[in-house]
């Protein structure tokens, strides 16, 4: 019978405690939808990234474009001289592409690698390719 | 004060009373209260995930579009230079800049002769002046009357007749072909964007068909350096309100001629 004798009501301490432990779930709720919000933006941003890397990738095997003697062999060898290109579809997602040094093989028939790495918010993605002389 | 404790304790476990009005409205208020954030919740991640769901579909197609498109330019050209493919006149494929391109483009298509699959290889060598070609065991099958197809890209044929592995060509070869020389068939495809879709016409009598939906534009630029280097743009956007748009943007230049 005590507890059906207790006719006071909730305290106000009471109250904020539930107040809280609601307002904690309803916040883990939404946090999740902020998680899949940003997993969807990586996989948009991932995909520009990969299509860059291989576009960029795509003209240095172009004999025309990129002359092997010249074009190729005059990139940087190292990443932190590498040569730097902003991606515009994606705010601050830079491009930065160099080769291997020294080349593999012997004229005309040299090969280098052609290492690209994006960059943005955080994130990189590596991508490298090997490009011949002929 | 006593009493009236008294007095609402028994109306209120005696059953005789029930909520007093005021007791009931604050109730319900905090109720809708608590509904209602609990439903604009619920209903933010509904479209949320909906969205979502659209947006990686329309990303989903884009990809496809993009990498189709891409790998059909990366084999243009094969094969020498035709203008009659399927048995039918691939139209005038000359430019008076370029001489023969194996492409034509325009604001909403793409015409691509030469992409193709390697279906076969010679299992004998093709002397010069012979009208057959032997293909490796059950290679024969890939082939029917009347497709063009191309030699270790050296030359092109038209295919009268296949018994077994064995395709008889329309004309004598011109040249010789060694043992293991790849037969490609040569392909006229013409993609295209209306409607929201990238069709894909291979000029085989089934007509355009449907590759990738929610592509809403394409753009191809051929590279001012080297014309065998095209950039496409593709763009897609997703069927669902509010929309979402994304383009993706690739380079690619035709190994051959």
């Amino acid at each position: 019978m005590h507890r059906l004798d207790n006719h006071k009501g909730f305290t106000l301490l009471e109250i904020l405690v539930a107040l809280v432990l609601f307002a904690v779930g309803a916040l883990m709720l939404a946090q999740m939808q902020l998680f899949s919000l940003k997993g969807a933006t990586f996989g948009r941003e991932a995909m520009i990234a990969t299509i860059s890397a291989q576009a960029q990738m795509e003209t240095f095997r172009d004999p025309v474009v990129s002359p092997f003697a010249t074009t190729i062999l005059d990139l940087p060898t190292t990443e932190a001289t590498g040569t730097v290109v902003n991606i515009a579809a994606v705010p601050n997602m830079t491009m930065t592409y160099w080769r291997s040094d020294p080349p593999g093989g012997t004229a005309p028939m040299r090969f280098v690698t052609i290492n690209v790495q994006v960059t943005w918010k955080g994130n990189t993605l590596n991508f490298s390719t090997v490009v011949s002389e002929v | 004060m006593e009493r009236k404790h008294a007095q609402l304790q028994h109306r209120r476990f005696g059953g005789l009373g029930g909520f007093s009005l005021v007791e009931l409205l604050v109730a319900i208020a905090i109720s809708s209260i608590l509904a209602i954030a609990f439903w604009t919740l619920a209903a933010t991640q509904d479209s949320t995930y909906k969205a979502q769901d659209s947006t990686g579909e329309m990303q989903q197609n884009l990809r496809v579009a993009v990498q189709m498109l891409s790998g059909s330019i990366i084999g243009a050209g094969l094969g020498p230079q035709v203008s009659t493919i399927n048995g039918q006149n691939a139209g005038a494929w000359y430019n008076a800049a370029n001489g023969w391109v194996p492409y034509r483009i325009t604001a909403t298509s793409i015409d691509i002769i030469g992409c193709g699959q390697v279906p076969a290889s010679l299992s004998a060598q093709a002397a010069a002046g012979t009208n057959v070609l032997a293909l490796q065991a059950g290679q024969g099958a890939n082939f029917t009357v009347g497709q063009d197809i191309s030699v270790e890209g050296m030359e092109s044929a038209v295919v009268s007749a296949v018994a077994g592995d064995n395709l008889t060509l329309s004309a004598a070869l011109a040249l010789t072909h060694p043992l293991q020389s790849n037969v490609y068939l040569l392909q006229w495809a013409t993609y295209s964007v209306g409607g929201g879709t990238l069709s894909l016409d291979l000029h085989n009598g089934n007509g355009p068909q449907a590759v990738a939906s929610d592509i809403t534009a394409m753009n191809i630029v051929a590279s001012a350096v080297d014309p065998k280097e095209l950039t496409v743009t593709i763009t897609g956007t997703t069927a669902t309100t509010p929309t979402v748009t994304t383009t993706l943007t690739d380079t690619v230049f035709r190994r051959n001629n």
